[in-house]
């Protein structure tokens, strides 16, 4: 994870593009959080792992496709308007094109049984990589007591609790900004 | 108006009213989507949604583009890029509006704050996401053993992604999953 002294680069439009399409070219069988922080981060560093998480949780936050909201976050942090709209074209018109092309076929001759077959597969290990991107994390948590315990109680919340996930960040997102608010004139520090 | 363009403006519509509501995600309106689709408008069967559900999923890009082919159904291709239009639309300006806005508080103590402390908590939600991805996804012990092993290599090595889908779904095609 990069120091806060690395500069981060400013894509162009096409980059923008590319990398979007680059995510949803990636994303079959879903999975497509996993492949952004794969794409933006590990590939590009674009971002920090802590920027991702806060770029995630607002677009979750959001109505709307998290991917959708995603690509209009990080086209917008580097170009604007015209940066949101590149990382859409990205994301959306190839996919699309794929998609209609799919439901024209199944409308008019339709389907394989192998497909489904073949599927179940893909989406078992598309969970996985689903699952992956929290290991991949935590690292940089693990030995933050205070974090650990508000991300614990976050996913004890959500998924043992069943509370739904706007209450529960409702709840926990001003607990954890009281607890971890700067205090004095000190750069935020990154670990 | 003729049919065809009050067909448009039906899937228009229907699409709109959705976008500011799909909260968490947009999976979370699918339950609407359906009840729209064949239910209220009578654009297609159950049969033809659940099918249409697992194209959507397993083609590349947002899984919530599932509107395109409830549009395709209803009123052809324009009717696919209507729905998309209309679904993320609304939501995309709202969160366009919001992106703005979070950009001109860089420096301010409260976002500081924000970002330091809603990474935890994004992390708690990540793994329930996960969790919620696996059970939805693995109806097998195979399909979880498939799951974990990928999940394992993706976090401990550099092989790509795509190399274990590909080997997973070749396993599903010789029916080892289900």
């Amino acid at each position: 994870m990069s120091d806060g002294s690395t500069p981060i680069p400013r894509p162009s439009l096409g980059a923008l593009a590319v990398c979007f399409l680059q995510i949803a070219l990636s994303s079959f069988g879903g999975g497509l959080s996993a492949w952004t922080r794969r794409i933006v981060i590990e590939d590009r560093h674009w971002m920090t792992d802590q920027e991702f998480l806060t770029a995630l949780t607002i677009t979750r936050l959001f109505p709307g496709p998290n991917q959708v909201n995603m690509a209009i976050y990080v086209g917008v942090r580097f170009r604007g308007f015209a940066g949101a709209l590149a990382s859409l074209a990205g994301l959306l018109v190839v996919p699309l094109t794929i998609l209609i092309s799919l439901g024209y076929a199944y409308f008019h001759f339709h389907h394989v049984p192998a497909l489904q077959a073949t599927l179940t597969g893909v989406v078992a290990a598309a969970a996985g990589m689903a699952l992956s991107m929290g290991f991949k994390i935590v690292g940089n948590y693990l030995r933050q007591w205070d974090a650990m315990l508000f991300g614990a109680a976050a996913f004890v919340g959500v998924t043992v609790l069943k509370i739904s996930l706007p209450l529960v960040v409702l709840v926990l997102a001003p607990l954890a900004m009281a607890w971890f608010w700067p205090r004095g004139d000190a750069p935020p520090e990154q670990s | 108006m003729s049919d065809d363009a009050a067909t448009l403006w039906r899937v228009a519509a229907v699409f709109l009213s959705l976008s500011l509501v799909s909260l968490g995600g947009g999976n979370s309106v699918l339950p609407e989507i359906h009840r729209a689709a064949v239910q209220q408008n009578g654009w297609m069967t159950d049969r033809q949604f659940a099918d249409i559900y697992a194209i959507s999923e397993a083609a590349p890009g947002p899984s919530s583009m599932i509107v395109s082919l409830v549009g395709l159904k209803a009123a052809g291709v324009i009717g696919a890029l209507v729905a998309v239009a209309a679904i993320l639309g609304p939501s995309s300006l709202l969160m366009y509006i919001a992106c703005r806005t979070w950009d001109r508080f860089r420096d301010a103590k409260w976002r500081i704050a924000f970002e330091r402390g809603l990474g935890p908590v994004s992390l708690g939600l990540l793994f329930s996401s996960g969790f919620t991805v696996v059970r939805s996804s693995d109806h097998s012990w195979v399909a979880y053993v498939i799951t974990a092993v990928s999940c394992v290599l993706l976090v401990r090595t550099k092989i790509s992604p795509l190399i274990i889908m590909a080997i997973a779904g070749v396993l599903g095609a010789f029916g080892v999953v289900s």
